[in-house]
């Protein structure tokens, strides 16, 4: 497979620059790159679901066209495996293959014989000892991800895109895939094999392809190379965020947010608060180790890593939607109930959820409604409301969205869903500070917002904790991170790996932290 | 992002809000546009048997049952969760209040008060089905409903209840104030005690939000299983309710009655979600689709049409009302 000079634009932003790859017969070739350099799009453009500007990819000498996807790919000998596998878990090891190579047939019905016999074909050339009419739910995780290599196999595929599909197991399981791969590279297969854990890779991948910000910044054969240079290749040199304007500008920052009126910084020297929130040997995976931090009034602490990486579970366990195995977290000396949102939010928590769409607006209802959806009116149940009276509530509305500068302007009882997304955060975010919570915890509080509306949060995020909230936000954007946070918590496997204050709280020292490097 | 640049024109804005105020009016109110024609149509053709004042307190007569019970299935359906038992709740209702009155001899709000407390513990019942086992709503009222039919069955033997019932108890239903029938209060009272709750309560706002996304509702803080719990006991209680007026009606009780009213309460309550607030289950459009069904259908019936005629019409009129809601609601969002 060959890939030579992508090129594609987001609007003004380039997300791919000029970039070229190729995958020999029989190589692991492994992809490499912080969240958003690039990785995903260029899949995406592999698997023919981008409309790249120019450039062009070729499978075994053949020219793929824009656009090529599914069973036309495959034909030509490229396939992608995914994180989430894509097999039916019910369904037999067999049929699973048989869903996307055809079932054998005998008389014009599904003869289960033959499926088997050619299932058991598929995955033996492989070298996988599986029973063909095994439910796919009783395999072990690496074996599953086989069973949809070995399915693609079957589908003459040569190339296969593996894209991320370790990030979700055990590190036992993971070498064990590794070696089935490895093993099944004397077939002629070729791998694009995309991770954020390097470790796994030596010993494995053949050569290394880094991305940043859209280009292609090493290549190389994998013997030449050790942890250290990986990293710093896939870390942008670069000092400080607040010193190096043209990166953060070309990040999509808008002139308001880097005026904004705050050396984040300084905050924590100007005296930070009491400790609101204690959290204590949290584990929020099966077999990660517990973590434990604090978090003051008036602080904005970051938690921040690899997708992946647990920061994302732990915000969603202090907002309330995750029950962690193990572990107490108290507010004030006051437990907090975990895994009880509606309890959590009676202590005066509030929480601005990561999936916007599915678990932050009900869109049907109004903007007003969504504004005042629960019948808190306060901290604690002293504010809480029987009666709501239309009139007065839209007042009050209005004023929280000119308050956040909501776009367009306009009535209040206009249906949620008739705001981008951008401005739907914002709603959701004024919800959250409405009741001038003591904690405010943010999911990835700008994925998918617009320039103008992620400066607005960002605000808002410093106004909540100059009132003295203690704000926790995650974040996989390291900039963001830099220059909304205090406090910097890099996870890296489900504990926190590195602090980051003050000075050394920038992008790239984030961004290698994230890696297990030192600074 | 400045203000004055993403403002049209305060010419085309005006005529663009006057379009969309129009589009907003004539969603909001269609089904009393309806309700006026029907009558006027019926008026002009049928003027001496339609447009009377018997005729009008008959509907409201006839419709008392069918518009507590559809009022009933509106306040599952807010949280996004069906409830079939309602109908065989009615007949249970009935059966328990008219073999108290009339075989064990209990007063009649005696009789009242237990119906209604067995309504709201099958609806509580319903409830813990759906919000603690977490079973599929319609599946679970299905079960509830046919295992409520059955109790019925075996609690009357399945005879009817007749004899002899105090004037006190059916005067509740048979009485007129000022020429306005009393089942019409009720049914009025109760309307508007629901659009109160859900309109102007924080607990209705909370029962939209469950319906219309769950997860962010719980995520905000909502109490989404107290609030659908709550939702499913006063569909009891009013499913009851709708068994003693029932009762006081007819004057006795018939293990049959009841069960043909569930789909046309529900197609009540679905028509009503196309106006008043266009897109949400509501009282008083839910009302409102009583009165156009029955009146369209007695019209009809003035014509000679056979009984079955209310069927076709309830189906025809429910069709025709989600696919016009359908079709606006997708041009209106792109």
């Amino acid at each position: 497979m060959k890939v030579e000079g992508l090129t594609h634009s987001y609007g003004p932003v380039r997300v791919l620059e000029d970039v070229s790859f190729d995958l020999r017969p029989g190589e692991v070739h492994a992809l490499l790159g912080a969240n958003g350099a690039g990785k995903s799009t260029l899949i995406k453009a592999l698997a023919g679901l981008l409309s790249y500007d120019s450039g062009s990819i070729e499978v075994r000498g053949q020219h793929v066209p824009r656009h090529t996807t599914g069973h036309a790919l495959n034909q030509l000998g490229l396939a992608f495996v995914h994180q989430d596998l894509g097999l039916v878990e019910e369904m037999t090891i067999a049929e699973n293959i048989a869903l996307e190579a055809g079932y054998a047939h005998k008389w014009g019905l599904i003869d289960f014989k033959g499926t088997a016999r050619a299932g058991r074909k598929a995955t033996s050339e492989l070298g996988l000892d599986v029973d063909p009419n095994a439910p796919v739910a009783s395999l072990e995780q690496d074996e599953k991800v086989m069973v949809a290599v070995a399915r693609a196999f079957s589908l003459h595929a040569r190339a296969l895109v593996l894209d991320e599909v370790s990030s979700s197991l055990p590190s036992p399981e993971v070498t064990r895939l590794l070696e089935t791969i490895k093993k099944t590279t004397s077939l002629g297969l070729g791998y694009v094999y995309v991770t954020h854990r390097l470790d796994e890779l030596f010993g494995v991948a053949d050569r290394v392809t880094v991305l940043r910000d859209g280009r292609v910044v090493l290549t190389s054969a994998m013997a030449d190379l050790d942890k250290a240079k990986i990293v710093e290749a896939i870390v942008e040199p670069k000092a400080d965020p607040h010193t190096d304007g043209a990166a953060v500008m070309a990040r999509g920052w808008s002139e308001s947010d880097s005026a904004a009126p705050h050396p984040p910084h300084a905050e924590v020297s100007s005296g930070p608060g009491d400790v609101l929130l204690d959290v204590t040997d949290l584990d929020v995976r099966h077999h990660g180790a517990p973590l434990s931090f604090e978090v003051r009034a008036g602080e904005v602490v970051a938690l921040c890593g690899l997708i992946g990486c647990g920061a994302k579970e732990v915000a969603r366990v202090l907002g309330g939607d995750l029950h962690p195995r193990l572990g107490t977290v108290e507010l004030e000396s006051a437990p907090l109930p975990l895994g009880n949102p509606a309890a959590i939010r009676d202590m005066g928590c509030s929480y601005v959820p990561g999936d916007r769409q599915g678990e932050g607006v009900v869109g049907q209802l109004s903007i007003r409604e969504n504004l005042f959806i629960t019948r808190r009116g306060g901290q604690g149940r002293r504010g809480n409301q029987v009666f709501r009276v239309p009139k007065a509530e839209r007042a009050l509305a209005q004023e929280l969205a000119d308050s956040v500068t909501l776009r367009p302007a306009g009535s209040v009882e206009r249906p949620m869903l008739t705001l981008s997304g951008g401005n739907q955060q914002k709603v959701v975010c004024a919800r959250a500070l409405r009741t001038s919570p003591r904690l405010l915890v943010l999911d990835d509080p700008t994925a998918g917002v617009d320039i103008g509306s992620r400066a607005q949060v960002h605000k808002l995020i410093r106004d909540a904790a100059a009132e003295g909230s203690a704000v926790v936000f995650a974040s996989t954007d390291y900039d963001e991170v830099a220059l909304l946070a205090d406090r910097a918590l890099v996870m890296v496997g489900g504990t926190i790996a590195a602090e980051l204050t003050g000075q050394q709280l920038t992008a790239s020292n984030v961004a290698r932290a994230s890696y297990g490097e030192g600074l | 992002m400045t203000a004055t640049q993403e403002q049209p024109t305060p010419v085309g804005r005006d005529r663009a809000a006057r379009q969309v105020s129009f589009q907003n009016l004539a969603s909001k109110y269609g089904l009393i546009g309806v309700l006026v024609i029907e009558i006027a149509v019926f008026a002009y053709l049928k003027p001496d048997t339609f447009f009377t004042l018997a005729q009008f307190q008959s509907i409201a007569l006839t419709q008392a049952v069918v518009a507590i019970l559809a009022l009933g299935a509106v306040m599952p359906l807010v949280v996004g969760q069906f409830d079939v038992s309602l109908a065989f709740q009615l007949g249970l209702s009935q059966a328990i209040c008219a073999k108290l009155i009339i075989e064990n001899g209990l007063s009649w709000p005696v009789a009242g008060l237990i119906a209604i407390g067995v309504g709201v513990l099958i609806g509580a019942f319903n409830g813990f089905l759906v919000c603690v086992i977490r079973l599929n709503s319609f599946i679970a009222t299905l079960g509830t409903g046919t295992l409520v039919l059955g109790i019925t069955g075996w609690y009357t033997d399945n005879q009817q209840i007749t004899g002899q019932l105090p004037t006190t108890f059916t005067d509740l239903t048979r009485r007129t104030v000022a020429d306005v029938p009393l089942t019409m209060v009720y049914v009025l009272v109760l309307m508007l005690v629901l659009w109160i709750a859900f309109e102007y309560t924080s607990w209705g706002r909370e029962a939209h939000a469950t319906g219309a996304n769950p997860r962010a509702a719980y995520l905000a803080g909502v109490r989404v299983d107290r609030v659908t719990w709550t939702c499913f006991i006063g569909a009891g209680a009013l499913a009851a309710f709708s068994g003693i007026v029932s009762v006081s009606i007819l004057g006795a009780s018939s293990p049959s009655v009841g069960l043909g009213e569930l789909l046309p309460a529900y197609a009540a309550a679905f028509l009503g979600a196309t106006c008043i607030r266009p897109g949400r289950f509501n009282s008083i459009g839910t009302v409102i689709a009583i009165l156009v069904l029955a009146v369209g259908i007695t019209g009809l019936q003035l014509f000679g049409a056979q009984p079955y005629v209310r069927d076709l019409f309830n189906g025809a009129a429910l069709l025709i009302a989600i696919t016009f809601a359908a079709l606006t609601s997708r041009r209106t969002r792109t």
